[in-house]
């Protein structure tokens, strides 16, 4: 299956991709596209470089082009890539005002593309490209890889992939590839190391969750700069009517991302569009909806917090509480709900430590209510519970298919509901609240309502968590620290306000409306009744002026001279400084009454100080203003004469009047405090408004912040862009220098050869120093001259001809002759090329001439010297001829030719030299000859046929003519004809011969008849039809000399069909296993049915003409020529199989072979016959002891069925028997009532006998593996829990310490109990019962007895007891069943112990239990 | 810190067996336990009464039960194989099983307590130690103040 993996490098990225291709497997099936950024106006150089680093096919990629396997895809510049349906798609690069996000870009339709099987690599590269399409990548189950950054050159980008938690494997470049393979091929086990690879990683980092909104999707989009745009408020707006939520007050930067997101995926390019979209589709509403909502979460995120929480925090709420009501906890924003079930788990571990009963109640709130559904569910995948310690796991969570589950236990204390922050009214009462990582999203104006909300919804004393780097802001009044670091804040006691209408920036349209219409101008009409109206003013109106909230002075009305100043020092209209003294005071009085109370203030009667006048002053609050201003009227009062101060009662009424006007100053004094403390207030006030406004500014510099760290990632990835480019650059250059030096190597080679370049009308244009050398003319006195004159050029044919044909072709080529300057003639090998211009006019002629003089004189030589060769060759007499290195005639002396009768040597067999010699000669022929063609002179007597005449004896030499090489060129044969000489020294050989082969057939008999005897022997009793038949063939092959043997036979299989297998010999390719034979050698086999053996001489001439001249039995093995097949027959004249043997040359064996064969092929047939019955027998063995274990099984089945089935019906007997007693007893009569207790008894006995049939027949089943037993401890226990046995007349004894033995335990136990019961039982009832356990030991076992006084068994029945329901005393006598004594023998038995028994009639009995040692 | 909820206390008896029927019925009045005993006689009738399916949905009429005695041989579905339906469904994992059988076989035994059997009760061979046993039940299972229960 094609595998596609997404590469994406930037920076550096060439190197790392080099090392990664290097170590790229070539027949892995694995499609690798590299998407790497590029300098968009640049051709790039990827292609040419990386195909040097891999013998994989490197390609750019063209729209439309398949991934193909095992192939390289490299991206061009200046585009975007996607996939679908396995094809690559190219579009346009959008024009990105941020950095380029091409890696994730194709990474994202690759994971939806390819899903699980897609594979995304991050190597080198600045930025952070390519982290969102890890996280598609590893969401649609894909494989992640990135570069170890320490091995990276540009390491951020797969450090920031790393940091998404998404990456399977951090690897070295060159290591990548390995893994992935290794990954495909074993998809399930590799997974799993990659998920755990995985959770490591991220736990060794620390991380906590991820980034919120790690993805600057900034593909383009151009978003406005700030709320007050249009389509972003009728968004907001959108989004409110749909689902409620108002997210004006939401971090705009956030929202912007966000939406920039969503249009990217909706692919409108600005938020007017958008603004379309989202009214023609609601889901998308919807789904911006989700986006805006972050519902990032992690379990136990800040582990610190939940420690403190458990240490510090709950056993503070506990202590406090009066155990009558629930600790209440609100999470506020709970996401997918891990945060709830976090603080549930940390509260009940709590819990469990300090024993406190106090249950929880916690309510989990969220404004998305989609994802409350999930936390509702508690599911959750093992990636979301990596931070969930197995012990947490184990205890909290119930698996549920491959995810797990909050238990139930924990699911009931959290209730989720769904819950906005800002608009909805807050739970009460709470002992805790938890607010992490919300308030983050929200503006600062809004984190301002929340706070207080947080403070009104606690309980005294309770405790506020906010996320690492939230704070409580300005509200210290209401919160104070309790932990900095883990953000744990107390409430403060104050006092505690909820405002429900939240503010919004959305419903003031009319708040806007009015700024709109602000700068309208207020004092713009000048018509002529304000006129009068000013006027009239002027002149009846006391003196006042116009002031706002803080005193300053807006406009002054009349004369006001006599009240106000101008005062020292910096310019001001502030009323208070201007006013004269004496006034003051009392105008910062009244302007706070009025302020106060809303309504005019008046008082009368003040001095003004060094006037020596009095003045009334009204304060008067002017309304339905925006801002708010004050009206102050100076009223002027004619002063009384001071009164005529008479002596007389002066002191008593002065001092009243003193009185009074210091009671009056005093009350004075005292409501200038107030107005005093009231303007401090508000000067408070007014340094927390401009607290507030640095905070806002603060945040603001953050924003700011963040968009120039975006900018700095842009320069980032323009500048690896550059970065990029500059090894390109420097790649180009090396290239460059190397071709350049190859250009100078060009130049130099060129100068040694004589160039020159000529006019179209002959004069010399250019004269290299090679032509220099050549001709002995120098450069100066070349140029310019007439080349052909100057050279004395004489062309071997006419120089029109030539001239035609260089001006047709463009070029010409030929030999001419030239003289050098000293006059010597020059051989030269000219060549000549048209030079044309941009026209297409003949502008020169190049001529590059070699000197070819040497060549000639060597040639002229040759020829003279081989023209002396052959003179001297043909005046030999013998028979001389000239092979080629083939073997084929090429030259044979006139002499050669009368001598072997032929006229045209090629006509005579085929012209192949060993086709001359007959027979075997033709082998030494042929020897001889390879000898020579190895560079070896040869010589042989060989038979060679004339062609018309009778063969003759020829003695033959052969030797190679040695080439200029050193290497034989080829053959010269001389053969000269010795018939005479050979007839005589042939007789005299062949009496020799002969007696020579008598003896040797002798000896070889003997040692056949030995190798005979010994196969005989050895297949005898072989049963194995495999190894006797590889014997048979083995032996046939040797004793007969073959090169090949096979024994073909057939094997019966199980289902009735006969499977045709071969042995053979070696035949020379070493031993061969039996196989199974191939269809087509039927036809050699076929001769073998008949009952006597065939042989075959020559295969090449007889038989089979479709096999060719010889035969391959099977692939690989010798060619046979000739043949022996004998049949394996057996006693009832089956055929068995055949024996082959075969030879690679014709006519090799004979009859003795035949014979040799045929005695083999009987002696395997009688051997098949004995290892056919052998195994017919074992078969019929298996096959009984199958059905006897299928009865077992059954009769086992059966009894567990019975015993069961019988106790139902027994059950209900004594049942209802008891019943009738119980419930109708009193209307029975004794008799009645008796045959009832009977039933009962009856119906107890059989359930017992059932029971006892039970054991006994498990007892019975299979066997044991015995153990190393404690007795003692095991008798001991039996005594101590068996009821009977601590009776208090029962006496029974240990002696000693019972022995280890080896038994099986609860076999033991079932044998002892059953014994004792025994011995407990079978006592006459006036005897107490006495028993005696103790040991001895034998050779190699224990023998263990129980001796008891009982009524004893005689010797007679001393065997039959042992038996099933066998029992001695008389029925009723004693209680048994009768087999309890059967299953202690049955139990030891499979012990590999004995039981036994001495004893006498109403002697008491001994049963003794025999174990081995251990 | 326990929390009481309402829980709906019926008993469910899987038997297919009219005598066992009859002895459980008395057992169960004579131990004084009073509680809505509903009956299922095949195994497969018992895995509709629990999930609710063929005339088994109204829970009114036929109550979700707090505890259920479950033969092992019983026509069509075993008992094991109504525990080992019981205990992969999720939502009745919880539910008290008492296995209540003639069979002290090993291998029941074994499997049975595998699967999640809550106990295993071997029926006694007579009506008034089935009054005993179902004494017992009632002080272990019903009556028991230390019991914690899902």
């Amino acid at each position: 299956m094609l595998r596609v993996v997404g590469v994406g490098a930037s920076a550096g990225g060439l190197e790392a991709f080099t090392e990664f291709l290097r170590a790229a497997p070539t027949d892995s099936n694995v499609a690798y596209i590299l998407v790497q950024h590029l300098d968009p106006t640049h051709r790039s150089l990827l292609v040419e470089l990386l195909a040097k680093s891999t013998s994989l096919p490197v390609r750019e990629v063209t729209d439309q082009m398949p991934a193909t396997p095992n192939e390289v895809h490299v991206i061009p510049p200046n585009c975007d890539l996607t996939i679908m349906d396995g094809v690559l798609h190219l579009s346009p690069r959008e024009k990105s005002s941020g950095g380029s996000r091409t890696i994730d870009h194709f990474l994202r339709t690759l994971a939806a593309d390819q899903g699980d099987k897609a594979v995304a690599v991050i190597l080198s590269g600045a930025g952070s490209d390519g982290s969102e399409g890890i996280k598609a990548v590893k969401a649609a189950g894909g494989l992640t890889l990135a570069q170890f950054e320490n091995d990276a050159r540009y390491d951020s980008m797969p450090r920031s992939a790393i940091a998404t938690g998404c990456v399977d494997f951090v690897l070295p470049a060159e290591k990548m590839p390995a893994e992935i393979v290794r990954t495909l091929r074993r998809p399930s086990g590799a997974k799993k190391r990659a998920a755990t690879n995985a959770r490591k990683r991220t736990g060794a980092l620390g991380k906590e969750g991820s980034r919120p909104f790690g993805d600057d999707g900034t593909d383009g989009v151009d978003l406005p700069p700030g709320p007050a745009d249009q389509n972003l408020r009728k968004i907001f707006f959108l989004l409110r009517g749909r689902t409620g939520v108002d997210f004006s007050l939401y971090r705009i930067n956030t929202i912007r991302r966000r939406l920039e997101r969503r249009l990217g995926l909706a692919k409108v390019s600005d938020l007017s569009e958008y603004l379309q979209l989202l009214r023609r589709h609601p889901a998308e509403i919807d789904a911006l909806y989700q986006d805006l909502l972050i519902n990032v979460s992690s379990f136990f995120r800040n582990p610190g917090v939940f420690e403190a929480l458990k240490k510090r925090v709950f056993p503070k709420i506990v202590e406090q509480h009066d155990g009558s009501d629930a600790v209440r906890i609100w999470i506020a924003g709970c996401a997918m709900g891990q945060e709830a079930y976090s603080m549930a788990i940390a509260y009940s571990e709590f819990a469990s430590q300090s024993g406190t009963e106090v249950p929880l109640q916690i309510f989990a709130t969220d404004v998305n209510s989609n994802t409350l559904e999930w936390a509702r569910a508690g599911r959750y995948t093992p990636a979301q519970l990596e931070n969930v310690s197995p012990a947490r796991l184990a205890r909290h969570f119930t698996r549920d298919g491959e995810n797990y589950r909050v238990q139930k236990v924990l699911r009931d204390r959290v209730v989720f509901a769904p819950q906005n922050l800002l608009s909805h009214p807050p739970f009460t009462r709470l002992d805790l609240i938890s607010c992490r990582n919300v308030l983050i999203y929200v503006e600062s104006a809004l984190q301002q309502k929340i706070i207080p909300t947080f403070h009104y919804a606690l309980r005294p004393a309770g405790y506020l968590v906010l996320g690492s780097s939230e704070s409580v802001g300005q509200f210290t009044n209401l919160f104070e620290s309790r932990e900095k670091s883990n953000k744990i804040f107390l409430k403060k006691p104050a006092a505690s306000w909820l405002r429900l209408a939240r503010p919004s920036a959305l419903p003031v349209r009319t708040a806007l409306d009015l700024a709109g219409k602000e700068p309208e101008t207020e004092f713009n009409a000048h018509d002529a009744q304000k006129e009068a109206d000013r006027l009239t003013l002027a002149k009846y109106v006391p003196a006042s002026v116009l002031v706002d909230e803080t005193g300053n002075i807006l406009q002054f009305r009349g004369d006001t001279r006599a009240y106000l100043d101008l005062p020292k020092g910096r310019a001001t209209f502030q009323l208070m400084k201007m006013a004269r003294s004496g006034l003051d005071l009392p105008l910062t009085r009244l302007i706070q009454q009025a302020k106060r109370r809303n309504r005019a203030v008046r008082e009368r009667g003040l001095i003004v100080e060094g006037r020596g006048n009095a003045v009334d002053l009204e304060v008067v609050p002017l309304r339905n203003l925006k801002r708010r201003c004050f009206l102050v009227f100076f009223y002027k009062v004619d002063l009384p004469p001071p009164p005529a101060e008479g002596r007389k009662g002066r002191s008593t009424r002065h001092s009243a009047d003193r009185v009074a006007e210091l009671r009056a100053e005093y009350a004075r004094a005292r409501e200038h405090l107030a107005t005093l403390q009231e303007a401090h207030d508000t000067s408070v006030e007014e340094l927390q408004s401009s607290n507030e406004e640095v905070q806002s500014s603060n945040e603001e510099l953050q924003s700011l912040n963040e968009e120039l760290e975006t900018s700095n990632e842009e320069l980032e990835s323009s500048n690896e862009e550059l970065t990029t480019l500059n090894e390109e650059l420097g790649t180009r250059n090396n290239e460059l220098r190397e071709s350049e030096r190859r250009l100078r190597e060009q130049h130099q080679l060129l100068e040694l050869a004589p160039v020159l370049v000529r006019s179209p009308k002959d004069r010399i244009l250019y004269w290299n120093r090679g032509a220099e050398k050549l001709y002995g003319f120098t450069k100066d006195e070349a140029l310019g001259q007439i080349c052909h004159i100057l050279l004395g050029t004489h062309f071997s044919e006419p120089l029109e001809a030539i001239l035609a044909r260089l001006w047709r072709d463009g070029k010409w080529e030929g030999e001419v002759q030239q003289r050098r300057k000293d006059g010597t003639a020059l051989a030269i090998a000219a060549q000549w090329v048209v030079h044309y211009d941009d026209q297409g006019k003949a502008r020169a002629v190049l001529e590059a001439n070699a000197d070819i003089s040497g060549r000639k004189r060597a040639e002229d030589a040759l020829r003279a010297s081989e023209s002396f060769n052959r003179s001297i060759l043909d005046s030999s007499p013998d028979c001389v001829c000239v092979l080629d290195l083939e073997g084929r005639l090429q030259f044979m002396t006139p002499e050669a030719l009368r001598l072997m009768e032929i006229e045209d040597f090629r006509s005579v067999a085929g012209g192949f030299w060993p086709n001359f010699w007959e027979g075997e000669h033709r082998a030494a022929a042929e020897t001889a000859y390879r000898a020579a063609l190895q560079g070896r002179p040869a010589r042989f007597q060989a038979l060679g046929r004339r062609v018309r005449g009778t063969a003759r004896w020829w003695d033959v030499a052969i030797r190679p003519v040695v080439g200029a090489q050193g290497r034989p060129e080829r053959m010269l044969a001389v053969a000269r004809d010795i018939s005479d000489a050979k007839q005589a020294e042939l007789s005299a050989a062949d009496a020799l011969q002969e007696r020579g082969r008598l003896y040797e057939e002798a000896m070889a008999a003997r040692a056949e008849v030995e190798v005979l005897n010994q196969v005989g022997q050895s297949i005898a009793a072989e049963l194995s039809a495999d190894r006797l038949t590889a014997t048979v063939a083995r032996a046939a092959t040797r004793l007969s000399r073959a090169e090949f043997g096979a024994f073909f036979y057939n094997v019966p299989v199980a289902d009735g069909r006969v499977l045709s297998r071969v042995s053979m010999a070696s035949d020379g390719n070493g031993p061969v296993p039996p196989v199974a034979l191939p269809d087509e050698i039927e036809a050699v086999t076929r001769p073998a049915h008949s009952s006597s053996p065939a042989r075959f001489d020559d295969l090449g001439s007889e038989l089979l003409s479709d096999y060719g001249s010889h035969l391959r039995l099977l692939a690989n093995h010798l060619a046979v020529r000739s043949c022996l097949v004998a049949p394996v027959i057996s006693r009832s004249g089956d055929v068995l199989g055949a024996l082959f043997i075969g030879h690679g040359k014709p006519g090799m064996f004979t009859e003795r072979d035949e014979r040799m064969v045929a005695g083999l092929a009987a002696q395997a047939s009688v051997a098949m016959d004995n290892a056919h019955v052998f195994d017919q027998l074992e078969r019929k063995v298996e096959e009984r002891t199958e059905r006897l274990r299928e009865t077992i099984a059954e009769l086992q089945a059966f009894s567990y069925t019975i015993s069961h089935d019988l106790r139902a019906p027994l059950r209900a007997m004594q049942s209802y028997a008891q019943a009738l007693k119980e419930d109708h007893g009193a209307e029975l009569t004794d008799g009645a009532r008796r045959y009832l207790t009977r039933i009962e008894v009856a119906g107890l006995r059989l359930d017992r006998l059932i029971q006892d049939v039970l054991t006994y027949s498990r007892v019975s089943q299979g066997s044991v593996a015995p153990k190393e037993v404690d007795l003692d401890r095991l008798v001991r226990e039996i005594v101590d829990q068996y009821p009977n046995l601590r009776a208090a007349e029962a006496a029974v004894t240990i002696e000693g310490h019972l022995p280890n033995v080896l038994a099986d335990e609860a076999s033991a136990t079932q044998c002892f109990s059953n014994l004792l019961g025994n011995a407990l039982k079978f006592v006459p009832k006036d005897r107490a019962p006495r028993v005696r356990i103790f040991a001895q030991a034998r050779e190699k076992s224990w023998k263990v007895w129980i001796e008891d006084n009982g009524i004893g068994i005689s010797p007679d029945d001393q065997e039959r007891i042992f038996k099933m329901f066998e029992r001695v005393a008389a029925d009723g006598e004693y209680d048994g069943t009768g087999i309890g004594l059967a299953i202690v023998r049955k139990a030891m038995e499979r012990m590999g112990g004995t039981v036994g028994l001495e004893s006498d009639l109403g002697q008491g009995s001994r049963f003794w239990l025999e174990f081995s040692a251990p | 810190m326990t929390i009481i909820r309402p829980r709906p206390r019926t008993l469910l008896l899987v038997e297919d067996n009219e005598d066992d029927l009859f002895f459980m019925r008395r057992a169960i009045a004579a131990a004084g336990v009073d509680l809505p005993l509903h009956v299922a006689e095949t195994g497969q009738v018992a895995i509709d009464y629990l999930s609710g399916v063929n005339g088994y949905a109204d829970r009114d009429k036929h109550p979700m039960p707090f505890l259920v005695f479950l033969d092992l041989k019983l026509p069509q579905k075993s008992g094991l194989e109504v525990l080992a339906y019981v205990r992969s469904r999720p939502e009745l994992r919880a539910l008290l099983v008492l296995i209540l059988t003639s069979s002290r076989e090993e291998s029941d035994v074994q499997k049975a307590y595998t699967l999640g059997a809550n106990s295993f009760l071997v029926k006694p061979p007579n009506g008034s130690q089935l009054n005993e046993l179902m004494k017992l039940v009632r002080a272990y299972w019903l009556d028991n103040p230390q019991l914690a229960l899902p």
